[in-house]
C-alpha cells in the first residue's frame, strides 16, 4: 500500500483561521491553493512534523514502512507491506485510534491514497 | 508528593496536543464520569473501545513511569476485562481503581425520590412503554424491535442523514444485522414540548404502565452500573425496569439498596457479542412484554420489589449516601469528588 502526504505551509494558527473565514463566508477551503506545500528538508524532517500517530505507538513496526520524498520534497510517501492479513488489520486499528482521539496526522496533512 | 487530578470529561486527549500530565507528577488521579467526546466509546475495527483506554494506550509510557496512579469511575464501576487491559498497559506504576457509584448520579435519585413522594396508583393499562431521547445503538435496536412488531408505545427521534450512516456503518461492522426497512420517522408520545413538561406528562405515562424500557449509555462492556433518570423515574413510577443496556444492570442495583427485578430472561447477556445480545433480550422477552397475560404476570410477580424498590428510593437520603460512600476514599480524590458533584 502508498499513501502520500502533503502539509499546508502555514502555521496551525493560520490554517484554522482561514477555515473559520471560510465558514463564516460560506467559502469551501482550498488551503492547499491558499498556503502552498510546504517543502520539507529531509524525510525525517517530513515524517516528524505530519504526526503520524499510532495508537499504541508499538504497532508502527507491524508493517515493513518505506518514507521517501517526491515532487521537490513537498510530497511524502508512505509505502506498506504486511506479512499477513492480521498485521494489517492491527495496524489499521491503531490508525483509527488515533483519529479516534482527535488525530493521527497534523491538521494540516492532507493525505492521499496513492496505490 | 505531586499529585496531579485529570477530568477526562472536559479534558483535550488529542494526541496531537502536548501531555496533559505535568513531567513532575508522582501520583495521578485520572476521573471520568460520563459519556463525552473524550470519555465515550468508539469503533475501532469490528468492535467499540473507551477513550480513556486508547489515551491510557497513547501515555502508557507517561503514566508508567508515575509512582501511583488511580483510575476513578465516577458513576458505576469499570468492568473486570477493561482492568485487566489497563494493568497490561502500565505494569509497573501502583495502579488502583476507584469505582463510586454515586457522586455523579445521585441527583437523579433525589428527584426521583420526590417524585416518588407524590406518587398515585393508577390504573395500569400500557403493557410497555418506551422513550428514546437520543438514538444510541441499542436504542436503535429497540426502535427496529418495535416496527418489526407493531408496537404502540415505542417512541424515537428521526435521524439525519449522517447519524442513520453511521449507526448502519457501525452494525455493519459489528454483525450482519439488517437495518432495512427500518422506517427512519419521528415517533414522539407528545410531539415537541419543553423538557419541564416533558418530565411531567412522562410521570404520567410511566405511571400508567407495567414495563418501561431501561436502556442507558452503552459503554461496549467497559463500564457496569452507570444508571441515571431512565432508571430511578421507573422505580418512582412503580414500573417493572426491563433492562437493555449494559451488562448486570438488574443485579448491580443491588450496590444501591435495591432488590434485582425477577421473571425476565436475561441469558442472552452472556453473548459477547452486543447487537446479538441487544437483540436477543428483546426476542427473548417479547412475551413478558407485549403478551398481555405474560406482561400481567411478570408484573404482579414483581410486584412486592417493585413496592421494596419505591420505598428505598424515596426513603434514602440520596445526597448523604453519596457522600458515605466517597468519605473512606484518598483526600485528593474526596475532594475533587466532593467540590465537582456537591
Amino acid at each position: 500500500m502508498k499513501y502520500g502526504y502533503r502539509m499546508y505551509d502555514c502555521s496551525v494558527e493560520q490554517f484554522e483561521e482561514y477555515n473559520n473565514h471560510c465558514y463564516e463566508f460560506k467559502q469551501a477551503p482550498e488551503p492547499l491553493k491558499k498556503f502552498g506545500s510546504l517543502t520539507f528538508e529531509s524525510v525525517d524532517q517530513a515524517v516528524d512534523k505530519v504526526c503520524h500517530i499510532l495508537i499504541p505507538k508499538a504497532h508502527s513496526t507491524l508493517g515493513n514502512t518505506k518514507w521517501s520524498l517526491m515532487d521537490d520534497n513537498t510530497l511524502l510517501i508512505k509505502e506498506l507491506q504486511f506479512n499477513n492479513n492480521k498485521d494489517a488489520e492491527l495496524y489499521q486499528e491503531a490508525v483509527e485510534r488515533a483519529w479516534a482521539l482527535g488525530g493521527h496526522l497534523d491538521p494540516r496533512v492532507e493525505q492521499s491514497y496513492h496505490e | 508528593m505531586n499529585e496531579q487530578n485529570i477530568f477526562l470529561d472536559s479534558a483535550d486527549i488529542s494526541p496531537l496536543r502536548n501531555s496533559l500530565i505535568h513531567d513532575n507528577t508522582e501520583t495521578l488521579n485520572i476521573f471520568i464520569d460520563d459519556g463525552l467526546p473524550s470519555t465515550g466509546c468508539a469503533l475501532i475495527g469490528k468492535k467499540f473501545e473507551w477513550k480513556p483506554l486508547l489515551w491510557i494506550m497513547h501515555e502508557a509510557e507517561r503514566i508508567d513511569k508515575i509512582q501511583k496512579t488511580r483510575i476513578v469511575i465516577c458513576e458505576g464501576m469499570l468492568t473486570k476485562s477493561t482492568k485487566t487491559l489497563i494493568e497490561g498497559i502500565l505494569p509497573t506504576t501502583d495502579l488502583e481503581f476507584i469505582d463510586v457509584s454515586l457522586s455523579g448520579n445521585y441527583r437523579f435519585y433525589v428527584n426521583s425520590a420526590k417524585t416518588a413522594v407524590s406518587y398515585k396508583e393508577h390504573n395500569r393499562k400500557t403493557l410497555l412503554y418506551y422513550s428514546a431521547g437520543t438514538m444510541r445503538l441499542p436504542r436503535l435496536l429497540i426502535a427496529h424491535w418495535s416496527q418489526k412488531n407493531n408496537i404502540d408505545n415505542v417512541a424515537y427521534p428521526v435521524m439525519n442523514n449522517i447519524e442513520l450512516t453511521a449507526f448502519k456503518h457501525q452494525l455493519s461492522r459489528l454483525s450482519d444485522y439488517s437495518i432495512e426497512g427500518y422506517n427512519n420517522v419521528e415517533k414522539r408520545v407528545y410531539g415537541n414540548i419543553s423538557q419541564k413538561e416533558f418530565d411531567q406528562r412522562q410521570t404520567e405515562k410511566l405511571g400508567q404502565c407495567r414495563i418501561n424500557i431501561v436502556s442507558e449509555q452503552p459503554w461496549f462492556d467497559n463500564i457496569e452500573g452507570f444508571l441515571c433518570e431512565k432508571f430511578s423515574d421507573a422505580v418512582a413510577n412503580k414500573c417493572l425496569p426491563f433492562f437493555v443496556s449494559n451488562r448486570n444492570d438488574n443485579q448491580y442495583i443491588k450496590k444501591l439498596g435495591f432488590e434485582p427485578y425477577i421473571g425476565f430472561d436475561y441469558s442472552p447477556l452472556g453473548h459477547e457479542n452486543l447487537i446479538e445480545r441487544w437483540t436477543g433480550l428483546l426476542d427473548k422477552n417479547k412475551s413478558a412484554l407485549t403478551d398481555p397475560t405474560f406482561n400481567s404476570e411478570i408484573y404482579y410477580l414483581n410486584r412486592p420489589i417493585i413496592d421494596h424498590n419505591f420505598e428505598v428510593l424515596k426513603n434514602t437520603d440520596w445526597t448523604q449516601k453519596a457522600k458515605d460512600e466517597i468519605s473512606p476514599l484518598p483526600i485528593t480524590v474526596k475532594t475533587f469528588l466532593q467540590e465537582y458533584f456537591f
